[in-house]
């Protein structure tokens, strides 16, 4: 039933647990895995804007932030790989993670989200992080949300 | 990797939605569920209508009745499937308390839940009961739409 597991990732400790655990899985019920990372981009600052105090290129800081991001989707095909695990990757540019992750589960018709309950963000015991209240609120498919944090461990193989 | 699956129900039928997944998935994965409802507890003062009217031993024994109803949908969900499947009920007035209670007493790896229950989305975007299971299992939460 859950044959095809989309894992976003933000690379903070908080989504190992989601990783390790989605990779488990997929590996014990001959699942896939498609890992996804969104990459924020360049914030405009009217305060900035003009001053001259910071010359931040906008273009280049897209384009680093993307790296990071094709870097977390590595990471998760590199463990996925070492369990023989099926992984797809997609990297994406946006304000808003949890519409990509909503539409990212679509495109690859991913039946399951496996994620942290909070990300890099911050953890706020009394809240769910906010990201992933969007994507409990957006998706019709079901989602196994993880707490972060205790007892993080590579799978064992 | 997930061995027991507690499945939490409110009777509602977005509960028994997830509960027929739920036994789908341990099924699937070889795992046993454990069904798990909670009575809410009797109050003199309330809004809810069954217990103005009902006596503190009537209301036990109606909820009870409820209890077993619903419990039942589950039994006969994974009997159905052919699987290892157990029940439990407490009272209390805070289900998500009562919840991740039993699923460590009973050592589940994984708690099963709808995304809201009888109450509907009370709160602003996952039920409340869920969102407060969410917020305060240790246990992983898979939920369902």
């Amino acid at each position: 039933m859950f044959k095809k597991i989309l894992v976003p990732t933000d690379g903070s400790p908080l989504s190992d647990k989601a990783i390790y655990a989605a990779i488990e899985f997929a590996r014990a019920n001959a699942s896939e895995i498609v890992a996804l990372s969104v990459a924020e981009p360049y914030v405009y600052s009217m305060w900035l804007e003009g001053s001259g105090a910071i010359a931040l290129d906008s273009k280049a800081y897209d384009e680093s932030m993307q790296e990071l991001a094709q870097r977390h989707v590595q990471k998760v095909a590199t463990l996925a790989g070492d369990s023989n695990v099926a992984c797809k990757t997609r990297v994406a540019l946006s304000f808003s993670p949890y519409e990509e992750i909503v539409q990212t589960a679509k495109d690859f018709n991913c039946d399951v989200i496996f994620m942290a309950s909070h990300g890099r963000k911050g953890l706020n015991k009394l809240f769910v992080g906010s990201e992933t209240q969007k994507v409990l609120a957006h998706t019709t498919i079901p989602v196994l949300v993880f707490r972060g944090g205790m007892e993080d461990r590579p799978p064992t193989t | 990797m997930f061995k027991h699956l507690l499945v939490p129900t409110d009777g509602s039928p977005i509960s028994e939605r997830a509960i027929k997944s739920s036994v789908q998935l341990a099924k699937e994965i070889g795992a046993k569920v454990t069904g798990f409802h909670v009575i809410p507890e009797f109050h003199v003062f309330t809004y809810q209508i069954e217990m103005l009217e009902d006596t503190r031993e009537r209301f036990a024994e109606d909820a009870k009745a409820h209890a077993s109803r619903f419990l039942a949908v589950i039994e006969g969900a994974a009997s159905e499937a052919g699987v290892s499947c157990d029940t439990a009920y407490a009272t209390s007035d805070h289900p998500y308390e009562a919840i991740i209670e039993i699923a460590k007493e009973k050592g589940c790896d994984l708690i099963a839940m709808a995304s809201h229950g009888r109450k509907g989305v009370e709160g602003l975007l996952v039920g409340s009961e869920t969102q407060k299971v969410l917020t305060h299992s240790l246990i992983p939460v898979l939920v369902f739409h």
